[in-house]
């Protein structure tokens, strides 16, 4: 605070004589008072002058001690400084100049050129990809966005994963029609029939009975692969879970239960009541297509790539593929093999089951490819090198998808699914589920670079989420699968019980394993439940093998009821915005591409 | 007739050859054994079928069946005879990697090999090896049939207490080895993974807690999802 300024005047009164003599001099009368006035600064921020200024006081010295105390003044004033009216100058340069300000400049501009280019019309989209992560929830694609970050070098959190820098972003509700918290079969079915639907069913409505055949006749639902289908657009289903699995089975099946993989799954009055296991639908797509709508004529899915060998294969040794790793690698107790008819279907079709197979495809040449990679799930991608035959990556599936698909002129639906980042978040083991992420994001990336934006709607969403937690106060950069260490420390935060604990953490499930450098998540199932805390003072959390500590003793982590993300880029992305039902994303899609309105006049 | 060889001599030779032959293939059989770990029995039955071993514990109505793939990975089937259900678990990474030998013979070669061999007695498929070893206050004592691969014996003392295999029987056709993995062949399985994706599943829900077998047998559930753990055979 600067010195007060004291002005101090004295006022002398002079007493004017009258004419006339002078009288004697009277006794001298008492001194005055002097007035005072003090000046204070104020600061920015005070309550009177709220960006500073100066405080006038003025009275009068009653203690004669030259200062203006505390009630002495009698008089106050402000002169205050004028507010800041232009956002230049030395005031705000720490501000305006700052990275992340003008990162949020330039991303503002951004969005208002986005905002501008939005056309509403109906069907510029020629091509359709629908990503689905199974079980990748909002804290699933922030952890993985940081994994990834630090994977290359970087702190992690200001990292993009490819579909972080799609420009239109919403919410999608999961919650089937008769669970809070949902499952794959319900959700997907939601997402590409436009319709929600129970647990546990695929395909068809909520009229339909669960297990019960004789209450899906008349329940179908139509999907967004069908009616590209119908439209003459190329079609494709990848999956690196089993492709007769929940989410990619929804594409092209109608079941009460998502089990019935392949017949052995089914009771025989299931099939003695009409019907089909999810495996022989896919192989009969085409047929059973066009037996639904009078003189239709379809081509049939174009690419098939997943895992589920098994349930396509006749239970006889004989049938095993040359990377059979079971005695006995089929399941079929019907004695079809599924593989065998298809290829009797489509000729110049190409079945492969291993990477030199995959590798061999001619996607400029290629019309149709049918890929079953592991007899039932295909490795997390952490595991994927120790396949007995070799299977291609995700990414890789997707690449050369794009590349067969998009050599039909009227375009293509494609759907693609990481299957097991929902397994390895099932399994409580982060690193499983984040690598799968990640490597997930890295075929998005291929879709994105393959493809024309101008005429391509690229979705990306999970069907339902997990309950894993980033949590704590860890420093930046702090590695994500590590203990918390906070802001300026070096040594991890010890919680109340005296023990560290990790950022990343699930809320119920089989808890803490240490496997070191084991990669297969399954692997868990192995140990007995260990909920609950547990000292990780000298275990290193961020190894492959190891499965966060859970706080619900349970054999496997649940999923979560919470909203999901839904990203998108493309013709008709601007309408993901907002939270809505899952099943808008059929009704965006159908929109994008006016699917319906395409496929009616085929069927005209 | 110079050329031959004396007749004692020839019948020499000819029962040496015979009582070094073994017709039983050791990679196809039914070993039934009693356990008895502290005055406690229990029964195992071993199996074996070409890349199979099964552990079967009547008591329990399990059977762990274990796969040896191509890569040397081993994968893991757990059958419940009563429910007539299976779990099947994909192979572990080489830190948890599971002994072959271990499974197929309940004793390593490097185990046997730590120990000394004190007679050898019997002939053919029964020929006999006898070793001891004490390793601190470990005492083990090995009956062991070379040519079968199979133990006939094995006495483990630590600290007082003993745990002991002994071999009852051996069946080694090949219509009970075949039966014994039809059956368990038609039993409804899934995969150790989709158990998060299944528990409306009855019997599922029940296993929620299953157990598996680590470095050391431990864990077993029974179909109540009970740890009902015991009868361990590691040493």
């Amino acid at each position: 605070m600067k010195p007060l300024k004291y002005l101090s005047l004295s006022v002398l009164v002079a007493l004017a004589g009258c004419n006339g003599d002078d009288g004697k001099n009277g006794a001298n009368g008492t001194n005055g008072l002097n007035s005072l006035v003090k000046q204070t600064e104020l600061p920015v921020g005070d309550i009177n002058c709220a960006n500073g200024g100066i405080q006038i006081q003025s009275g009068l010295d009653s203690n004669s001690n030259s200062m203006l105390d505390e009630g002495e003044a009698d008089a106050t004033e402000y002169v205050c400084k004028a507010a800041v009216t232009d956002a230049t100058g030395e005031a705000i340069v720490k501000t305006v100049s700052s990275p992340w300000f003008t990162s949020g400049v330039d991303s503002v501009e951004a969005a208002k050129t986005q905002a501008k280019a939005i056309e509403n019309i109906r069907g510029q989209a020629k091509n359709v990809i629908l990503f689905v992560g199974d079980g990748m929830g909002v804290s699933t694609v922030t952890a993985a966005r940081i994994l990834a970050g630090q994977q290359m070098g970087k702190m992690g959190e200001e990292h993009e994963l490819s579909f972080d820098k799609f420009p239109f972003t919403g919410f999608a509700k999961t919650y089937n029609v008769d669970a809070q918290t949902p499952d794959s079969a319900g959700t997907m079915t939601a997402m590409v029939s436009g319709v929600k639907t129970d647990k546990g069913v695929i395909g068809v409505t909520e009229a339909a009975t669960y297990d019960d055949c004789t209450t899906v006749s008349g329940n179908e639902l139509v999907t967004a692969l069908e009616l590209a289908e119908i439209a003459g657009k190329s079609t494709g289903v990848i999956s690196t879970a089993r492709i007769t699995h929940a989410t990619p089975a929804a594409t092209y099946a109608k079941s009460p239960n998502r089990n019935w993989e392949d017949v052995s799954d089914m009771d025989a009055a299931d099939t003695a009541a009409g019907c089909e296991d999810i495996a022989s639908q896919l192989v009969n797509f085409e047929t059973n297509l066009e037996a639904k709508f009078t003189g239709l004529d379809v081509d049939g899915i174009e690419v098939v790539l997943g895992g589920g060998r098994r349930h396509f294969l006749p239970n006889d040794a004989a049938f095993n593929s040359a990377d059979a790793s079971s005695t006995v690698e089929g399941d079929r107790t019907d004695g079809r093999d599924l593989t065998a008819e298809w290829q009797a279907s489509y000729p110049a079709g190409n079945y492969v089951f291993d990477s030199a197979g995959f590798a061999a495809i001619n996607a400029d040449t290629t019309q149709r490819v049918f890929g079953l990679f592991n007899e039932s799930h295909m490795q997390y991608e952490a595991d994927r090198v120790n396949d007995v035959a070799g299977e291609p990556s995700l990414s890789e599936m997707t690449s050369k998808a794009i590349d067969i698909l998009d050599n039909n002129d009227k375009g293509f639906f494609l759907t693609v699914e990481s299957g097991r980042i929902d397994h390895g978040h099932h399994a409580g083991s982060a690193y499983n589920a984040l690598t799968d992420t990640i490597e997930f994001a890295k075929a998005i990336e291929e879709a994105v670079k393959n493809t024309d934006p101008e005429e391509t709607l690229i979705i990306v969403t999970a069907d339902h989420s997990h309950v894993f937690t980033i949590a704590g106060y860890p420093k930046r950069g702090n590695p994500i699968l590590g203990k918390v260490v906070s802001v300026g420390k070096t040594e991890p935060s010890l919680a109340k019980d005296n023990m560290p604990y990790t950022t990343v953490g699930y809320t119920n499930g089989k808890g803490y394993r240490n496997l070191m450098t084991e990669t297969n998540a399954d692997a868990t199932y192995s140990l007995d439940t260990a909920a609950g805390r547990h000292d990780l003072t000298s275990v290193d959390t961020t190894s492959p093998g190891f499965h966060q500590e859970a706080l619900v003793p349970r054999g496997s982590e649940t999923h979560a009821g919470e909203d999901v993300g839904v990203y998108a880029m493309g013709p008709g992305a601007h309408l993901i915005t907002g939270t809505n039902e899952q099943s808008l994303i059929f009704h965006v899609m159908d929109y994008a591409a006016d699917l319906v309105t395409l496929a009616d006049e085929t069927l005209d | 007739m110079k050329n031959l060889l004396p007749a004692s001599l020839l019948a020499l030779l000819t029962s040496n050859v015979f009582a070094n032959q073994c017709d039983i293939n050791q990679q196809q059989l039914i070993a039934n054994y009693q356990i008895d770990n502290n005055n406690v029995s229990t029964e195992m039955q071993l199996v074996r079928y070409k890349n199979q071993v099964a552990h079967v514990y009547p008591e329990k109505n399990i059977t762990d069946v274990w796969l040896q793939y191509r890569n040397e990975k081993i994968a893991m089937n757990r059958y419940f005879d009563q429910p007539k259900r299976a779990i099947e678990y994909q192979p572990t990474e080489l830190k948890r990697t599971v002994n072959w030998e271990k499974q197929s013979q309940l004793i390593t070669s490097e185990q046997i090999k730590e120990m000394t061999l004190v007679t050898e007695m019997g002939s053919g498929c029964y020929k006999q090896q006898e070793y001891n070893l004490t390793k601190g206050d470990v005492t083990v004592r090995l009956s062991w049939y070379p040519k079968l691969k199979l133990v006939k014996r094995l006495h483990v003392s630590h600290n007082g207490k003993n745990k002991i295999w002994n071999l009852q029987n051996i069946d080694a056709s090949d219509n009970a080895v075949h039966a014994f993995f039809t059956q368990r062949y038609t039993y409804q399985t899934t995969d150790y993974a989709d158990i998060g994706d299944n528990e409306s599943d009855p019997f599922l829900t029940k296993m929620i807690n299953l157990g598996f077998v680590e470095h050391k047998e431990q864990g077993f559930y029974n179909t109540e999802g009970e740890n009902i753990a015991g009868g361990h055979h590691d040493h």
